[in-house]
């Protein structure tokens, strides 16, 4: 099953590299990032020693740009056909689902790299708080798991990429823009404020880990349901 | 052997598939024969797993389909219909990718590899990519990449669509060769494929099985001894 996972795996991860598409959403990242952080995060203003212009925006750029790197997964593979080929090898559903959500999560970590250099030189000519800086980028790690479970599981349910980057678009806005007066535990803004601001707690932890179970569990379940249809 | 009991499939309020029974043993070429819409491809998705049935079993042995599906699989090679392919691949990066699939090791992938791209005739493109080859090729890839784990049962759906004469030769001698090994079970509706290499025929028609005999059989069942007429006559009469 481990031999196969990384099967599966290596396959998704190198096919990024062998398109341009990958480069591009890496080069508009990196922009984006730059921009946000500099220009409208007013970075040489504010104390950002736990660089809060960096991280107060990875959600927004990261809403943009996840649903382009997983909509070719599984959409990709029903718009040419070769799904039939994927689930008619002997291979666990499972194991294709988790293979593929790597990929796409291992991908987005090399775009979370790039920011190394904003911290490296924040960190020799400004100084910062290393604990909070960590935990921001422990709280985009968790977004990007989020994030990049959801929009497997759009391209999971349409044949056609456009569709597949509207709809995981749409459902990351919508996990977004949820806000319970009385249960601001299960605010994703919430959650996400408090880990990067160095407030970690068990609840908020268990906030991102149950999305994510529960997005590649319905991944599990929709494609063991499509044989039935 | 595989054996199909009671097999039905519906789509919503359609029955693709109704009560299908028959079995294939070792040694069988298998021609799934109808007209367009009578459930071949329905069929054989529903052999290799990629649907799963609305009533009945399909069992491997005596293993069910549907309880032991990984298992089975790795005794099946699958070639959907128009062969489709991952382009971005070179020949060799798809080999390796069903290989490893398949769990085999570096030495067994290494063999085989060697075996099968000599047998296909691959060695020109090894290093191509997918989306750069011919119809004719890419057929070839996609016969490699079903066969790299050494499967007794091949199934493949409308296998000589879009092929020349040369190629469709080259595949029904590939298939024949199987055969003396395995199960091969293919649906087609070129009765010339038929004819040349089948050694049993189920006709469907409407999601039913209308008739189960050999391609001789079916022939001289009609005073024209001609499968087309058969096949006409046969599907006609029992639309009307």
């Amino acid at each position: 099953m481990i031999s196969q996972l990384k099967t599966i795996f290596a396959k998704e991860f190198y096919s990024y590299f062998s398109n341009i598409s990958a480069y591009f959403a890496v080069g508009v990242y990196v922009i984006l990032t730059l921009a946000s952080a500099f220009y409208f995060g007013d970075f040489f203003k504010i104390d950002n020693s736990n660089l809060i212009s960096l991280f107060g925006s990875q959600p927004e750029i990261l809403s943009l740009l996840i649903p382009a790197i997983c909509m070719p997964l599984w959409s990709e593979e029903y718009r040419s056909g070769t799904i039939e080929f994927l689930l008619t090898q002997p291979v666990e559903y499972r194991v294709l689902i988790i293979g593929k959500y790597l990929a796409s999560v291992a991908f987005c970590f090399i775009m979370l790299f790039l920011t190394l250099p904003i911290f490296i030189t924040t960190a020799i000519y400004i100084g910062v708080n290393l604990g909070t800086v960590m935990c921001g980028y422990f709280g985009i790690l968790l977004t990007i798991l989020v994030f990049a479970a959801l929009c497997n599981l759009m391209s999971l349910l349409s044949s056609r990429p456009l569709i597949a980057y509207l709809a995981g678009f749409l459902v990351i806005r919508v996990l977004m823009s949820f806000k319970f007066e009385h249960l601001s535990g299960l605010s994703f803004e919430q959650n996400y404020q408090n880990i990067i601001t160095g407030r970690i707690s068990l609840s908020s932890f268990i906030y991102f880990a149950s999305i994510i179970i529960l997005i590649l569990w319905s991944e599990i379940a929709c494609l063991t349901s499509q044989k039935k249809n | 052997m595989i054996t199909i009991k009671g097999l039905s499939k519906q789509f919503g309020p359609i029955k693709a598939l109704e009560d299908i029974n028959f079995s294939v043993s070792r040694g069988e070429i298998l021609a799934l024969l109808g007209p367009n819409g009578a459930g071949k491809t329905t069929l054989i998705r529903l052999l290799t797993g990629l649907l799963s049935p609305s009533q009945g079993e399909i069992y491997y042995d005596d293993e069910k389909l549907s309880q032991n599906r990984v298992a089975i699989l790795n005794h099946i090679g699958y070639i959907p219909e128009n062969a489709p392919l991952y382009n971005d691949m070179s020949v060799y990066e798809f080999l390796r990718f069903a290989a490893r699939l398949h769990k085999m090791n570096d030495r067994q992938i290494a063999e085989k590899q060697t075996d099968l791209v000599r047998t296909l005739e691959l060695q020109d493109v090894i290093n191509r990519r997918i989306g750069e080859l011919s119809k004719g090729y890419r057929h070839r890839v996609a016969i490699a990449g079903a066969t790299i784990h050494s499967p007794n049962i091949l199934i493949l759906d409308e296998p000589s669509e879009g092929l020349d004469p040369n190629q469709k030769y080259a595949l029904r001698q590939f298939l024949k060769r199987f055969s003396t090994q395995g199960i091969v079970i293919m649906s087609t509706h070129i009765l010339e494929d038929v004819e040349a290499i089948a050694s049993r025929i189920i006709l469907l028609n409407h999601g039913k099985i209308i008739e189960d005999s050999t391609p001789f059989q079916l022939r001289y069942r009609m005073p024209e001894r001609d499968l087309s007429t058969v096949f006409r006559r046969l599907t006609q009469t029992k639309k009307q």
